[in-house]
């Protein structure tokens, strides 16, 4: 039954968006977080593939894990940079800002 | 002002989540065993339960059987709920007579130095338990998202390798390559490289 898989994905979704509140430490666990985040909207995709006998809910998280590869490499190279222009350690949070 | 704006946003979160799992164990146990009923079922829902069917609409829980006509027949599924409602009231009594309780029965506790270090009878203590880690791992990782995310797309070509067309063939050919050159460009810039960050 389909209807079970989507609690496993709503409980990771809402997890991690807690997560994304919660987290004031830094920068890498909010991007790990966005990427836990967006595999739960993938498996939504293939679970309701695998239901409806359709093949677009797998092309589409095909897109989405390449777009969350593009996004997390974005903010790791965002903190790479950072460090080189600082030599400091990158604290951040969303609602908070940043603490330099 | 900002932090008690993001105190709000934070509750505002934790009900609207709430109401999501509320209304997401409706639905599907409902869907279970009917599934013409489902569309009603959830208008009903948010008629009932939630702000958007009116201000004092979550009173309607406590009175159940008073509101009970043709139109909201199917409200009476919750009676399965107040077991629910009945264990999260008696949870919430034991532990806070827990906690009253122990109030009454505390003794002062011995707390000396040697007593709250992790190791009481061992070999001292040295550094710290969250251990920072070089920042060039991060290249590392980098590298690995970027041909993870190459690996994954490669897997569907291959499986699907017979049927597909030159088209579908050189355009991954032409992927690869392109992320081949790419990657030699950054050995060029010297992005690998240790001590030269």
């Amino acid at each position: 039954m389909i209807y079970n898989w989507l609690f496993f994905t709503l409980f990771l979704f809402t997890f991690s968006l807690f997560g994304i509140i919660y987290n004031n430490k830094n920068l890498i666990i909010t991007l790990i977080i966005i990427e836990i985040l967006l595999f739960s909207v993938v498996l939504n995709f293939i679970f309701f593939s695998i239901s409806l006998n359709l093949l677009y809910g797998y092309f589409y998280s095909i897109i989405i894990l390449g777009i969350a590869a593009a996004e997390t490499t974005l903010g790791l190279t965002l903190v790479v940079s950072f460090f080189k222009s600082t030599k400091k350690d990158l604290q951040i949070s969303c609602f908070r800002g940043t603490s330099l | 002002m900002i932090r008690i704006g993001y105190i709000i946003f934070k509750f505002l979160i934790r009900f609207f989540v709430l109401n999501l799992f509320f209304y997401f164990n409706l639905v599907f146990f409902i869907s279970n065993f009917n599934e013409e009923l489902t569309p009603f079922i959830v208008y009903n829902y948010f008629l009932k339960y939630t702000s958007i069917g009116g201000i004092d609409s979550i009173f309607y829980f406590f009175f159940d059987g008073i509101f009970y006509n043709k139109f909201f027949e199917y409200y009476n599924i919750l009676h399965t709920y107040y077991n629910m409602l009945y264990f999260l009231i008696i949870s919430f009594l034991i532990s806070l007579v827990f906690f009253v309780v122990s109030f009454f029965f505390f003794t002062k506790s011995n707390k000396y130095n040697e007593k709250l270090l992790p190791y009481e009878c061992g070999f001292d203590p040295f550094g710290d338990a969250r251990k920072q880690f070089d920042i060039h791992f991060y290249l590392v990782a980098i590298f690995f998202i970027i041909f993870d995310i190459e690996a994954i797309f490669i897997f569907p070509w291959v499986i699907s390798f017979y049927q597909l067309t030159n088209l579908g063939f050189f355009n991954m050919i032409d992927f690869i390559v392109e992320l081949v050159i790419g990657f030699i460009y950054l050995l060029y810039v010297g992005a690998l490289d240790w001590y030269n960050i």
